[in-house]
């Protein structure tokens, strides 16, 4: 009988230990380089999808140490840049690139909500300075723009949040989940979910998440933006590597690229 | 004791990699703090480039259906991104950065939303 309440002991313990350290992740994170890094970077990976010519490209960033993600992930957050027009404070209009997101509400840890910022904003935070960057081929760079400028783009939203999002169904949607069904309307010209997820079950092979039962029945309990329930065989979901695979196996990409200071 | 101490060195491992192994880290960066400690620094300029807020962003449409809006504020901008796929583009040597959110923008930084 004393394992159990050794156990039960330690759990109790620990899923409150646990908290604080889940609190931890969900503030954002304090900058982990200087401004000047920050700005010298993003402006470096402004610099060279524009050498390249991109109106669009898909980019990737690390926002926590490579030791800590799980096997086959490399990046934590992946977004869309487009080239635009900016006006800035003092009403001048000048050239750059706006980054299209899905984030996690860091108020609401199982919700998110589309936001629009600039490379020095998404990059503000990272924890290594490298960003993994597809542009795809010159067509669907031209569909990519007429999906993100249409209602299509905020119709394919779907609040409900799970970092580990299955990309075969529409019961929760992360970051990657939300690229890669922009990427589908675009290529498929639809913004019909069913035939973007057929597509998605059809064509795209999705990275597996290797978590013991245990760590996730724990980690289920403890995080809210851990949900399993739209997942069978296994745990599945999308990431960067996936997702610039995908477009390369259908040879879909003009190039890929990873940047670094 | 020894099995309790075991039992939670084994349950802390488990439920600290539960936690960083999961969380794929697409909350929204704190642009805000980063801004604060800019504007603390009192610098404009950030390793060489003039850093200022973006009001909106138009994307250049190729395809023309918003073209209206692209023309609009930026004509030459938009002929270059019509135009052939494989030239540069010309990009600002500004830093653009996001505003602070509506609230922070109406009320000041200090305020908590």
């Amino acid at each position: 009988m004393k394992p159990y309440i050794y156990t039960a002991l330690a759990l109790i313990l620990l899923f409150v230990l646990n908290g604080k350290a889940e609190a931890g992740s969900m503030a954002g994170g304090e900058p982990q380089f200087s401004a000047e890094q920050i700005v010298s970077f993003a402006k470096k990976v402004e610099k060279t999808v524009a050498a390249r010519g991109a109106r669009v490209f898909i980019l990737a960033r690390a926002g926590r140490p490579a030791s800590e993600m799980p096997e086959g992930f490399h990046y934590t957050h992946v977004a869309f840049g487009v080239y635009s027009t900016i006006k800035t404070d003092d009403g001048r209009d000048i050239a750059g690139y706006a980054i299209y997101n899905l984030y996690q509400d860091d108020k609401q840890a199982d919700r998110s909500r589309l936001v629009q910022d600039y490379p020095v904003d998404f990059f503000a935070s990272v924890f290594e300075l490298k960003s993994g960057i597809v542009i795809p081929r010159p067509e669907l760079q031209k569909r990519l723009l007429d999906v993100i400028a249409s209602d299509t783009y905020k119709k394919l939203h779907n609040p409900a949040y799970s970092v580990v999002a299955n990309p075969y169904n529409n019961r929760y949607q992360n970051c990657t989940e939300f690229t890669l069904d922009i990427i589908q309307a675009a290529i498929y010209n639809t913004a019909d979910t069913r035939v973007i997820k057929a597509n998605n079950r059809a064509y795209f092979k999705a990275q597996e998440v290797h978590v013991s039962p245990l760590k996730l029945l724990l980690g289920s309990i403890t995080m809210p933006d851990l949900k399993t329930g739209d997942q069978s065989h296994g745990i599945r979901t999308a990431s960067y590597t996936t997702i610039a695979g995908y477009l390369k196996q259908y040879d879909l990409v003009q190039e890929e690229l990873l940047v670094t200071p | 004791m020894k099995t309790f101490i075991t039992t939670i060195g084994v349950t802390l491992t488990l439920l600290t990699m539960s936690g960083q192994a999961l969380a794929q880290g697409s909350i929204q960066h704190s642009a805000q703090a980063f801004n604060h400690s800019v504007q603390a620094s009192g610098h404009t300029v950030i390793a060489g480039a003039k850093l200022s807020a973006g009001v909106i962003a138009v994307p250049l449409l190729i395809a023309g259906s918003v073209g209206a809006v692209s023309a609009a504020s930026g004509n030459a901008l938009m002929h270059e991104a019509d135009n052939d796929f494989g030239k540069p583009l010309q990009v600002s040597d500004e830093a653009i950065t996001a505003g602070p959110t509506p609230t922070q923008a109406i009320y000041g930084p200090q305020r908590q939303e």
